[in-house]
């Protein structure tokens, strides 16, 4: 990774520090030696309020600029690998380097109840969606459940 | 004036009555008729005539007239002045200027001239270039003097002590509005306006010094209130002129850095407003800090401090109140400055340094709670986290203790210091306090402790050993002093480092828990709710620290029982349980008789529901599974199963004898649940594997010996919880679950059931079946888990799968009819593919034929999922097709000579324009395994092509037989090289998209045409 980006992301870091949205969490991760990655984030997206997510904090890991929940997450658009299927994380659909870490997880807080159907990543929860809303929306309620923000 | 521009025709309402109806939407009226007046007057406005409207309405004396008729300009500004002439410009622009001098006074209408003709200045058929100097001028001579005439003028330092107050107050009000609407246009690749802009950097300055000035002077004459206000006036509008000129320098001066010195010569002035209490000044100074700090020099950072450190910023300091808020960012900016350039902490003798450090620890020292009432200390966490963040990755460069340089140890004194403080400010406020609290407090409460907690984590890292001991000594003294929110604060920073702790902080450790912590805590009801809460999450954070130590689980097993009683710990107390005792239990073997007890206990609470029951249930068969003995887990299962047949059983009666299906249903999840978390915790550990690699054939215990009922019990709990809910999504989720918890075993164990069992409940479903996809997933998990078993049973099983799959796909007839379900079935084919590919020389060629049509169908549809898992399996099947060492290889070959050519012409139909971007990744890869694999590749290619519909359309064109004939080589030669094959595809894609487009633009989805430049 070049200096100049690495620059940036230690900016992001800075910036991050001053300013992230409420609930949300971000810190890169340490290497083997205890050393910063700043390439690798662990991350945390909080589920919106007055939507069936709230209450729920799912966490994520962000190479830079690809995000991934760990464990998978069932949602429309998230592949069964866990990788987010998110446009502006895509760099044909837009992605641009300047896009900045908070606008990537504000991004996939957004997702999470706005799924977007032109762009399915898996067959179960893309399924459920669209089959069987009242059952799709009882679903994410427990895994909301599972994942407790504290 | 002259004629308004463009040349006047007659207006198409009087004047008078244009006037009448401006005024009379000021006017109490019905909304209809004052949404009519807003109508006719829009056409006016937006009319040829509206020029000429503005014009006039200015002249009104009415001031709400006169505001209208600034609008009218600024709205013909932005629509129709790019058709204006040169000539018609620069009249428009002492029009401007004529209205806004030729009245004294602050209104609301001049203050819209003054946006108008900034938007003018910032239009590219602005005549004007040095605009402050012009209005300076035609201020001075109440009329409008252009940059042509100002050469033989006197200086602008001359000029403006002459004029008034509200003419200065006027000119600033323009100045920050041109700062605002020029940097608008940062992004613009015309230079103009910026250019336009550099030019007046002299005139600003000259304008901020003498207001700057005249406000300051009227502070030192305070004997008069007036003067004050005057005062209070020009240095409030001068601190906004000035805070957005160097916003906007910030960006647009890049290229003169020269010019930065005429605003930084104001800093001086615009810093003095502090002392003077002007409104805002704190705020300002703080953003100039905050987002540009390179733009104050050391001199005014010098004097900004010894401002901080006057007697009005330690008055200001003495009271916590909104003043002081403010002033903390100016001084957390500073100190971000300072710690940017390292010398900060480098230079650590420094008295200076030294001053600034202790304020920032003063500052966090206000005794008063972070939620309501202090608000500085939230705004010292910026600082602090970046404190301790810069400490942590320079101490990483000094590992060894003979490098260490002596400010290390002082920067690590602040951090021990700084994580003492912020401990004081996490401790929760009495009952009393909290009670009052809003959501918003708790809420500002709830992040400024996990912003404390990550600066925690931190400091572990530079501190290690010293904080922890620090931590535990808090702990211990609230404990010992029965102060119960202390106690939870110390627990609460114990816990944000327990994942760090090793074997050897266990000493330290112990002073904590060898104290009847939880003794005490599950005895006394007088303990905060949020005391306990934290004492349930400290023994999930710490369960490696009570493996090791299993002596203390006599005290924390009981308090966990005690928590899950209370409707508010029992969902926390249930995830420690299940934690603690997975983790520890070897060391719990000998005591499952209480756990059982434990249990009993547990299920006459009221918490005993879904969630919790299968958590502590999971955490009693963890101890279940390091029985010794086959025998002995047999009876712990048996009694487990106990709990979970009663469940059952009165999931059954109730929905069919009480006649209350959603009760029964929930019920039945409850009992499926937790029989796949007890599956779940009896998965043996991977050392129990690696000690039964032998020769040894695998114990029959569970599948024919004494644990058979078991097994039974098992099937029958989801066959038959299955059968009576068959359409509940969840009941099948639960299912598949119990079913997938023995597949990843190695070796026998109640849960590895024979195969027959998976493939017999799998059979049972249908594309009616809720959740179908996930019961294809599971499908997908049995094979791979199985994929080395050779058994005869095993062979017939997965035939019995594959003709259910093929039943499915007949149900199905086209992937459309439901694109995920024929995923799921593609995605088994592809295993069969992957792990038993000659399974499929038994099938009858018309049951084959029609399997592949199917996949090959999928590859055409627009559905992205089928499309992807299709490109999927063809992938396999020609890299099949082409290994020379898989038993298999003849089955690839077989089915690739039969559905080759279908397979190219799909693939081909998808990248002759028809997939989207993202799909063409997945439907390039089986095309290029399949010209590895292939003889005939180039052949069905050839004719894959020549056969789209779209090629035929342009066959007639001389080039497309050169393009397509170039594109076939060059797949044929790139299809070795991944990237290159990918570029080949790529841009032949790209070609097509095109055409598709000149023969259909309709269709195309306008963000597509706007990506490859088709209009």
């Amino acid at each position: 990774m070049s200096s100049l980006c690495m620059n940036r992301l230690s900016e992001e870091r800075k910036q991050w520090r001053r300013d992230h949205p409420f609930g949300f969490f971000a810190k890169p991760m340490r290497g083997s030696q205890g050393v910063m990655d700043l390439k690798r984030w662990e991350c945390g997206v909080p589920g919106k309020e007055k939507t069936i997510w709230d209450g729920g904090l799912f966490k994520l890991e962000v190479i830079f600029p690809d995000g991934k929940f760990t464990p998978p997450l069932f949602h429309p658009n998230v592949y069964p690998s866990g990788t987010v299927c998110l446009s502006i994380l895509n760099e044909e659909e837009g992605w641009k380097p300047a896009i900045t870490i908070k606008e990537i997880l504000l991004g996939i807080q957004s997702l999470l109840d706005e799924p977007n159907p032109e762009s399915p990543a898996q067959a179960d929860a893309f399924n459920l969606f669209k089959k069987d809303k009242a059952a799709y929306e009882k679903k994410i309620k427990s895994i909301v459940k599972d994942n407790p923000a504290p | 004036m002259a004629d308004a521009p463009p040349p006047s025709q007659s207006l198409p309402l009087g004047l008078e009555e244009i006037e009448r109806l401006v005024k009379s939407l000021y006017e109490p009226g019905n909304a209809k008729k004052i949404s009519e007046t807003e109508a006719t007057l829009r056409v006016l406005q937006h009319s040829p005539q509206g020029w000429e409207i503005a014009d006039a309405l200015l002249n009104n004396s009415d001031e709400n007239v006169r505001f209208f008729g600034a609008l009218t300009f600024t709205i013909k500004l932005n629509n129709d002045s790019a058709s204006l002439s040169e000539e018609h410009s620069q009249q428009l622009l002492s029009k401007l200027i004529y209205h806004l001098v030729s009245r004294d006074g602050t209104s609301v209408s001049t203050r819209k001239l003054c946006s108008t003709l900034a938007q003018y200045f910032s239009k590219p058929v602005s005549t004007w270039e040095n605009c402050i100097r012009s209005l300076v001028l035609s201020f001075a001579q109440k009329q409008p003097v252009l940059d042509d005439d100002l050469d033989s003028q006197p200086s602008t330092w001359d000029v403006l002590p002459q004029l008034s107050d509200n003419q200065v107050l006027i000119l600033l009000d323009f100045a920050m509005n041109l700062s605002e609407e020029v940097k608008k246009l940062s992004n613009a690749p015309d230079r103009t306006p910026h250019k336009r802009m550099i030019a007046n950097a002299e005139s600003i300055e000259a304008l901020l010094q003498v207001s700057f000035g005249r406000g300051i002077k009227y502070f030192s004459t305070p004997e008069k209130e007036e003067s004050m206000f005057h005062g209070e006036k020009l240095c409030v509008a001068s601190l906004k002129c000035f805070s957005g000129w160097v916003g906007y320098a910030q960006s647009e001066f890049k290229e003169v850095p020269e010019k930065m010195q005429y605003l930084r010569s104001v800093s001086e002035l615009a810093l003095s407003c502090l002392e003077y209490h002007v409104d805002d000044a704190m705020e300002t100074v703080a953003e100039i800090l905050e987002n540009y700090p390179k733009f104050f020099e050391t001199k005014h950072l010098n004097l900004l401090w010894s401002a901080i450190m006057s007697p009005w910023g330690i008055e200001i300091l003495k009271n916590l109140d909104a003043e002081t808020v403010s002033l903390a960012r100016i001084i957390v900016a500073y100190g971000q400055i300072l710690l940017e350039s390292k010398k900060l902490f480098q230079e650590h003798e420094n008295e200076h340094h030294q001053q600034v450090m202790s304020v920032l620890h003063e500052l966090l020292k206000y005794p008063d709670f972070v939620g309501v009432d202090d608000e500085v200390a939230p705004v010292l966490l910026d600082f602090w986290s970046n404190y301790v963040n810069t400490i942590s990755e320079e101490s990483f460069q000094f590992l060894e203790e003979d490098t260490k340089p002596a400010w290390l140890e002082k920067a690590a004194g602040h951090v021990f210091q700084v994580v003492a403080e912020f401990l004081q400010k996490i401790i929760f406020p009495p009952a009393e306090v909290t009670k009052q609290w809003d959501s918003d407090s708790k809420k500002t409460f709830k992040v400024f402790r996990i912003d404390v907690r990550d600066i925690i984590q931190e400091a572990y890292e530079v501190l290690r050993e010293t904080i922890l001991e620090q931590f535990i000594d808090f702990t211990i003294r609230a404990f010992d002093a029965t102060n119960w929110l202390e106690l939870e604060a110390g627990l609460f920073c114990l816990i944000s480092i327990g994942d760090a702790m090793t074997e050897s902080n266990d000493s330290r450790l112990q002073r904590l828990f060898e104290r009847p912590l939880y003794q005490v805590i599950s005895g006394n009801g007088e303990i905060p709710a949020v005391t306990q809460r934290t004492a349930v999450e400290m023994i999930a954070a710490f369960d490696s620290f009570f493996l090791r130590h299993p002596e203390y689980l006599p005290q924390v097993l009981p308090f966990l029982l005690s928590a899950l009683a209370q409707p508010s710990l029992a969902h926390g107390a249930a995830k420690s349980f299940a934690s603690l005792c997975s983790e520890c239990r070897k060391s719990l073997t000998g005591e499952l008789g209480s756990f059982f007890q434990m249990y009993q206990q547990f299920l006459s609470y009221q918490t005993a529901e879904e969630f919790t029951k299968s958590r502590v249930l999971e955490g009693i068969a963890a101890i279940v599974q390091a029985q010794d003995s086959d025998e002995k887990r047999l009876a712990g299962v048996q009694q487990l199963f106990e709990y979970i047949a009663h469940d059952a059983m009165q999931a059954v009666n109730i929905t069919k004898e009480g006649g209350d299906a959603e009760q029964g249903q929930v019920l039945a999840l409850t009992t499926l649940k937790c029989l796949a978390a007890i599956g779940k915790a009896l998965q043996a550990s991977d050392e129990e594997v690696i000690d039964l690699v032998s020769d040894q054939s695998p114990s029959q215990f569970w599948t024919q010996g004494p644990g058979k009922p078991i097994q039974n019990q098992i099937i029958n709990f989801v066959n038959y919880l299955t059968q009576v809910f068959p359409m509940s999504d969840e009941i099948i989720e639960a299912a598949c679950n119990v079913l997938r918890a023995g597949f990843k075993e190695t070796v026998p164990g109640p849960f590895v059931l024979p195969p027959s069992v998976t493939i017999d409940y799998i059979l049972k479903t249908n594309v009616q079946t809720p959740r179908l996809p996930y019961v294809l997933d599971t499908a997908c998990c049995w094979i791979s888990c199985h994929k080395l078993d050779k058994s005869p049973d095993f062979q017939v099983q997965v035939q019995r799968l594959l003709h259910h799959v093929l039943s499915i796909l007949q149900a199905l007839q086209n992937p459309r009819n439901d694109p995920e379900i024929s995923v799921g079935c593609i995605e088994l084919i592809q295993k069969f593919v992957s792990t038993n590919a000659r399974i499929f020389t038994t099938e009858s060629p018309e049951v084959l034929k029609a399997m592949f049509d199917f996949s090959v169908e999928c590859l055409q549809s627009p559905e992205v999922l089928p499309k992807r898992a299709a490109a999927q399996l063809w992938k396999d099947i020609f890299e099949l097709a082409g290994n020379t060492k898989s038993q298999d290889q003849s089955t690839g070959q077989d089915i690739m000579n039969h559905f080759g050519a279908a397979v190219t012409f799909a693939l081909m139909y998808n990248i002759c324009g028809e997939v989207d971007y993202t799909s063409l990744e997945h439907v390039l890869i089986p095309l290029r395994k399949l010209i590895t694999a292939d003889r005939n590749a180039k052949a069905n290619i050839t004719n894959a092509l020549t056969s789209q519909p779209l090629i035929i359309r342009v066959k007639d064109d001389p080039n497309t037989e050169n393009i397509v004939r170039r594109f076939i080589e060059s797949l044929m030669r790139n299809a070795r090289s991944s990237s290159a094959f990918k570029e080949t595809v790529k841009e032949f894609w790209q070609r097509c998209k095109h055409m598709q487009m000149q023969f259909a633009p309709q269709y195309m989805h306008p963000g597509h045409r706007f990506a490859l430049g088709v209009n």
